[in-house]
């Protein structure tokens, strides 16, 4: 006498799918008895290594070039690709509307403009107070010579009217090596041409 | 956690597992990268020197040879370079600057005078600044380090 298979008659009590829902794709997997694996491991050395990279290119791009001018959405700077390495020294910025140094404003560009005088008078004072404050320092015991550096940060639409009475100005109170500070920038395709050919 | 386990071969129990602690080094990475990208600087800036003509100062008392006196005007309609007692109109191409065709005219003088060093530039008071740092960067370009800047006469 053949036994009956029991497997099929006996089951674990609870919820269980009918036939069909249990072939199902989406709701079978509900019902579905297999041990889901909850433990996921976060692949750590990529992530170092993305890390090590990541830190590297940074330091390597890291300048302090950046802390010698202030940054300000007034002045768009010109390009330029026959540049130097910026230096620190009084920092004269030129917007459209205002001659500020180092962060004090001391004139409005269109009085400037309006002006018939080569020289702009705040400015200038301001320069000299510079120069003695560097003057007073260096008999104090600081270190370093007054080399007559400034540094020029002007919006690249400013006439050349201000940027003249600016430079008047610098040279008069004694100032007399001027920089443009510019933008590096690539030099065009057509001049490049050019010294290829020459 | 990583970690290395050595097998020391005998017979010892003393423990050779090392354990590199990998948090506080990303922990480290995470804030340097932080750092570096909130004080990264992405433009980078360089300056142009000149000097103010006449009455710049002359830092090189050597001997210098005579050169050609050498003076680039900028203008409304375009650049005018004279070289001595020659003078060469290179006008504007539409509304910008010729400078392409400036650079080759001031190569062709310094191939021309290859002790020639100092170049005016002269700008009218109307010529934007970008102009003029432009031109200022051409001579550069050119080999004519001493650049001096000065207004246009007339």
């Amino acid at each position: 006498m053949s036994r009956p298979n029991l497997e099929n008659v006996i089951v674990k009590p609870g919820k269980r799918p009918g036939k069909r829902l249990s072939k199902s794709k989406v709701f079978g997997a509900k019902f579905s008895k297999g041990k889901k694996v909850t433990n996921v491991e976060l692949n750590l050395t990529s992530m170092i290594d993305i890390f090590v990279l990541m830190v590297v290119f940074l330091i390597q791009q890291f300048s302090a070039d950046g802390d010698l001018l202030f940054m300000t959405d007034k002045i768009k700077m010109p390009e330029a690709a026959n540049y130097e390495q910026l230096e620190r020294a009084p920092v004269i910025q030129v917007s459209n509307e205002a001659i500020t140094i180092e962060g004090a404003m001391v004139a409005q560009v269109d009085d400037v403009a309006r002006e018939e005088l080569w020289n702009i008078q705040s400015l200038e004072e301001k320069l000299r107070d510079q120069k003695k404050a560097f003057d007073v320092l260096r008999q104090a015991g600081a270190t370093g010579e007054f080399k007559g550096d400034i540094n020029i940060q002007a919006d690249r639409k400013v006439p050349f009217k201000i940027i003249k009475k600016v430079m008047y100005s610098a040279n008069q109170a004694g100032y007399f090596n001027i920089n443009f500070a510019v933008i590096a920038g690539s030099a065009p395709a057509a001049a490049a041409d050019e010294g290829s050919e020459g | 956690m990583a970690g290395v386990s050595l097998d020391s071969g005998g017979g010892g129990k003393k423990s050779v597992d090392l354990v590199i602690p990998l948090v506080p080094m990303i922990d480290m990475l995470a804030m340097m990268i932080t750092f570096l990208m909130m004080t990264a600087v992405w433009t980078e800036i360089g300056k142009l020197q000149v000097a103010q003509a006449p009455s710049g100062p002359s830092d090189t008392p050597q001997e210098q040879k005579p050169t050609l006196t050498l003076t680039l005007t900028l203008t409304e309609r375009g650049y005018l370079l004279a070289a001595g007692p020659e003078s060469i109109e290179i006008p504007k191409k539409g509304e910008e600057y010729d400078a392409a065709e400036l650079v080759k005219k001031l190569k062709a003088i310094k191939k021309d005078n290859p002790d020639q060093r100092a170049i005016t530039v002269a700008a009218e008071d109307s010529v934007e600044y970008q102009s003029l740092v432009l031109a200022v960067d051409k001579c550069l370009e050119a080999q004519l380090p001493d650049v001096s800047v000065t207004a246009a006469l007339g």
